[in-house]
C-alpha cells in the first residue's frame, strides 16, 4: 500500500512542481512589465494596470482559477480550453501566472522606488546612460531589497499550487485525497505535508544563500 | 444519471449515444465507478457541483450525478436551467451511516418504518420530487 | 578667458520661482563660493549647471562653448545632455556612493563605461583599463584613502565616503568641480578632513563652485564669493569684501546670523 501511495503522491508532486516552475518562468517577466506599467508617466496605462492589479490581488486565487477555466464556456458560450487535461493544466498555469505577476509587480515597484534618487543622479552627473545606470547601479540594489519579500511569495506559491485541484488538475493534494474515497485511508493526505516541507525547506536554504551572497554591501 | 445540455438531450437517450462523450464525475463516487466500467472517457472532479459546472462551461460534454442532486440542482429556477438529465447509468440504494455502537441507528430505523407505515415518507418524497425513488415497501 | 559663464538663469517649479536672474563667471583655476540661506536657490543653481534640471531662462557657457541657451533649442537629446554633464563634476551633500562597489570601483566605474565608446577601445583595452585604475588609485591617494581602496561604502565613515565621492567626481577630469554643501551631512569632527581635501584641490588650481554653510572655510578657499537670496545674486565679490565689508542690507543680516553660531 505504501508503495502505491508514494507512487501516486510522487506523480502528483511532479505536477505541483510543473505548475510551480512554469508560474515562476511566466510571472517574473510579466511582473516586471506590470511594474513598469504601474509607474508609467502615461496616465491611462498607469491606471489600467493599477486597476488590474487591484482586481487580481483583491480576489481569491481559487475564484480566479474557476473564472479563467469555466468563464469562457459559461459566459461567452465558447470554451477555448477544450475538454482535455492539457487544457486544464494550461488554464491553471495561466491563472497562476496572472495572479503571481500582480503580486511580483508590487514587490518590484517597491524595490525600484526604494532606491534613493541620489543614486541615479550620481550616475547621471558621471555621464552614465540611463541603461548603464539601471544595469550597473540600480539593478543589484533592487535585487537585494526584494529577495526577502520575493522569497515569501515563492514559498507561498509552492502551497498555492494545490488550488489547481478545483479545476481537476491532479496535483499532490488531490492524489492524497482520492485515497480517502477510493480506499478509505486518510494518512496519504496528511503525508503530502512532507513533500511540501521538504521542498520549501530546500527553497528556504537557497534563498538564504542568496541573501548571504548579497550581504557584501548594505543598501 | 447522465446530465447533458438540454438542447442536445434528445441525442443522448441511450448508452450507445453517450459512449464518445467526455464525462465529468465526482472522484470516488459510484458514478465514477460506473463510467470507468463502461470504458467512457472521464475526468474526476471534486464534487457533483463541480461536475455540473464542467458541463455548463463546456469543459466536459456530460456528467454523471445522483438523481437527487440532479432533481435539486438543474432545470428551471437554478443556474443550470439549460441542463437536463437523460438516462440513468445504474440504480443505487442509499443508507445512513452511524458510528459503530451508536443507539441512533435503532432510533432511525424505527422512525423509517413508522413513516413508511403512516404514509408520511411518501409525502416527504413528493416534496423533493423523489416519490418514485423511495423503496417500495 | 573664463572657463564658466552663467548668464541670467531663471527656474521655476510650478508656481514657485526658485531662480530669478542669476549669473556669474569663473576663471580657470579659481574657486567661487556660493552662500545663502535655504531656499535661496543655491542647490537648484548647481543642479542646473550639472544638467539635472533644465533652466527656464538663461545661458550656460563653458570654454566659450554655449552648452545651453534657453532662447534656442531647449530639448536636448540624451547624448547632448551627457556630453554637457561631462564638463562638470558634482559632489553631493549625501555622498551618493554606489553601495555595491568598493571605493576604488566607485571611482573607476564611470571612466570604464565611458572608455567603451572610444574607437581604440578593443585594440588597447588592457592599457586603457590600467590607466583608469592607476588614475583612480592616484586620486584616492590624493584624498588620503589609499589604504581603504578595497572597502565598501558601508565600511567607511561619513568623512571617508565624502572623500571617495570627491575622488570619483575628479576621475573624469571635469572642467568645473561643483560641491553641494559637502559637509552639511557630516558630524562636526569629520568636516575637517573633507575641507582639508578641498583646500588642497584649491591649491592645485582646481576650478570649483562650492555651495557651503561653512563661512570660515568659504573665506579661506574662495577667490570669489556670491551671496544669494530669493533666487537672485544679492552681492558678489572677493571674500574680504563680502565678508569684511558687505554692502547690502540682506548680506549684513545673513552674516550676522552666522557669526553668532
Amino acid at each position: 500500500m505504501f508503495q502505491t501511495v508514494l507512487a501516486s503522491l510522487n506523480e502528483g508532486f511532479l505536477k505541483t512542481l510543473e505548475i510551480f516552475g512554469l508560474t515562476l518562468v511566466g510571472a517574473f517577466p510579466l511582473g516586471l512589465i506590470l511594474a513598469f506599467g504601474s509607474t508609467s508617466p502615461f496616465r491611462p496605462l498607469k491606471y489600467l494596470v493599477k486597476f488590474i492589479v487591484w482586481c487580481v490581488r483583491g480576489t481569491p486565487l481559487m475564484l480566479q482559477l474557476l473564472i479563467i477555466y469555466y468563464g469562457p464556456g459559461l459566459i461567452l458560450g465558447n470554451n477555448w480550453w477544450g475538454t482535455s487535461s492539457a487544457g486544464r493544466f494550461t488554464a491553471a498555469v495561466v491563472a497562476f501566472i496572472i495572479n503571481y505577476s500582480c503580486y511580483f509587480s508590487e514587490i518590484y515597484r517597491g524595490g525600484i522606488e526604494g532606491v534613493p534618487k541620489g543614486q541615479s543622479e550620481a550616475g547621471q552627473v558621471l555621464g552614465m546612460t540611463k541603461g548603464q545606470i539601471f544595469s550597473r547601479v540600480i539593478f543589484l540594489q533592487v535585487i537585494k531589497r526584494i529577495v526577502p519579500p520575493m522569497g515569501n511569495e515563492i514559498i507561498t506559491l509552492v502551497k498555492d499550487t494545490s488550488l489547481a485541484r478545483v479545476i481537476a488538475v491532479y496535483e499532490v493534494i488531490w492524489n492524497g485525497q482520492t485515497f480517502i474515497k477510493a480506499s478509505g485511508i486518510i494518512w496519504p493526505l496528511f503525508f503530502t505535508g512532507v513533500y511540501y516541507l521538504l521542498f520549501s525547506g530546500i527553497l528556504t536554504l537557497l534563498l538564504g544563500r542568496l541573501e548571504k551572497k548579497l550581504d557584501f554591501f548594505r543598501v | 444519471m447522465v446530465v447533458v445540455r438540454a438542447d442536445q438531450a434528445d441525442q443522448y437517450q441511450d448508452e450507445a449515444s453517450v459512449a464518445d462523450l467526455v464525462f465529468a464525475v465526482e472522484s470516488g463516487s459510484a458514478g465514477e465507478a460506473v463510467v470507468q466500467e463502461l470504458g467512457y472517457e472521464n475526468v474526476a472532479v471534486q464534487n457533483q457541483a463541480a461536475a455540473l459546472m464542467e458541463v455548463a462551461a463546456g469543459t466536459a460534454d456530460a456528467c454523471v450525478i445522483d438523481l437527487m442532486m440532479a432533481g435539486a440542482m438543474i432545470g428551471e429556477g437554478t443556474s443550470y436551467s439549460d441542463l437536463t438529465y437523460t438516462l440513468p447509468l445504474n440504480s443505487e440504494k442509499y443508507g445512513v451511516g452511524f458510528r459503530k455502537g451508536s443507539d441512533l441507528a435503532a432510533e432511525l430505523n424505527k422512525f423509517f418504518s413508522e413513516s413508511y407505515a403512516d404514509g408520511s415518507m411518501l409525502e416527504y418524497a413528493k416534496t423533493y420530487g423523489m416519490q418514485e425513488s423511495i423503496l417500495a415497501q | 578667458m573664463s572657463v564658466l559663464e552663467v548668464k541670467n538663469i531663471s527656474k521655476s517649479f510650478g508656481e514657485t520661482e526658485v531662480l530669478r536672474d542669476v549669473g556669474f563667471s569663473l576663471e580657470k583655476g579659481q574657486v567661487i563660493a556660493i552662500i545663502g540661506s535655504s531656499g535661496s536657490g543655491k542647490t537648484t543653481l548647481l543642479r542646473c549647471l550639472n544638467f539635472l534640471e533644465t533652466p527656464d531662462g538663461g545661458q550656460i557657457v563653458v570654454n566659450s562653448e554655449t552648452l545651453f541657451d534657453a532662447g534656442g533649442r531647449t530639448q536636448l537629446t540624451e547624448k547632448e545632455v551627457r556630453r554637457n554633464r561631462l564638463h562638470f563634476g558634482l559632489v553631493f551633500q549625501s555622498f551618493n556612493l554606489f553601495p555595491q562597489y568598493t571605493a576604488l570601483s566607485n571611482v573607476k566605474l564611470a571612466g570604464e563605461l565611458l572608455a567603451r565608446e572610444r574607437s581604440d577601445y578593443q585594440a588597447k583595452r588592457k592599457t586603457i583599463l590600467k590607466e583608469i585604475r592607476d588614475n583612480a588609485a592616484g586620486l584616492l591617494q590624493q584624498v588620503g584613502l589609499s589604504d581603504k581602496m578595497h572597502l565598501y561604502p558601508h565600511q567607511l565613515s561619513g568623512g571617508q565616503q565624502q572623500r571617495v565621492a570627491i575622488a570619483r567626481a575628479l576621475a573624469l577630469s571635469p572642467d568645473v568641480l561643483c560641491f553641494d554643501e559637502p559637509t552639511s551631512a557630516l558630524d562636526p569632527e569629520l568636516t575637517g578632513e573633507v575641507l582639508k581635501v578641498i583646500l588642497a584641490l584649491a591649491e592645485k588650481n582646481t576650478t570649483m563652485v562650492i555651495v557651503t554653510h561653512e563661512m570660515q572655510f568659504a573665506r579661506e578657499v574662495a577667490d570669489q564669493v556670491v551671496f544669494m537670496d530669493g533666487g537672485l545674486v544679492v552681492e558678489a565679490g572677493p571674500p574680504e569684501e563680502v565678508f569684511g565689508k558687505p554692502k547690502q542690507e540682506r548680506t549684513i543680516r545673513f552674516l550676522e546670523r552666522y557669526s553668532e553660531v
